[in-house]
């Protein structure tokens, strides 16, 4: 594996009109594939089941699911791969997720003090 | 004051400068939605007060949003 493992979220809608058990049967494969090309799989979640915003292919609501987990890009390769053959996938994301700045130092910048008196 | 005090409004300062708490995150429509008009167009950081960088997040958020149809491209039309 000379490959840099990088840390992934793939978000994946599947049709609402599935039974519990061609779900888990999906879900089971997807984190099959995750472990097939050496990705460590993080996180399986259920983000539930929601109406979506537009219709996709005649689709209104759809079964969310979130997966987060660490590989290389080959892993994200295969498992869009994977979700773009499967007619049960209304879409799919993936995400690479960076660590951001987001959290920045405190007053960067010091404020000039306001003057009281100004005459 | 430096320009006309009539059109100046109050300085706003960017909600994710001044409270880091607050992630931006893709998964979450309810919030992003305080960052689009009713027709779905993210709204104008001149409007928000977002600073650009957090603007940028912004808006990154709510493209990868609309993509997940978490978030409409456009207003579905009802008559």
């Amino acid at each position: 594996m000379s490959e840099k493992a990088r840390k992934y979220e793939t978000i994946y809608i599947l049709r609402a009109d599935l039974t519990d058990e061609v779900e888990k049967k999906i879900n089971d494969k997807v984190s099959e594939v995750v472990t097939r090309f050496h990705g460590k799989l993080e996180e399986l979640k259920d983000l539930g089941k929601r109406p979506l915003a537009y219709r996709i292919a005649k689709h209104t609501k759809g079964h969310y699911f979130q997966l987060n987990y660490q590989g290389g890009g080959q892993v994200v390769e295969e498992l869009e791969r994977h979700l773009r053959l499967s007619e049960d996938v209304v879409r799919f994301l993936t995400v690479r997720e960076i660590q951001r700045r987001d959290i920045r130092v405190e007053n960067p910048t010091p404020k000039p003090q306001q003057q009281e008196v100004t005459a | 004051m430096s320009t006309s005090p009539a059109r100046r409004t109050k300085k706003k300062v960017c909600r994710f400068c001044s409270d880091h708490q607050i992630s931006i995150d893709y998964k979450e429509p309810k919030f992003l939605l305080s960052f689009v008009t009713e027709r779905g167009k993210i709204i104008p950081r001149r409007v928000t007060g977002n600073c650009a960088y957090h603007q940028r997040r912004v808006q990154e958020a709510v493209k990868r949003a609309r993509l997940l149809a978490f978030l409409p491209f456009t207003a579905s039309y009802q008559p």
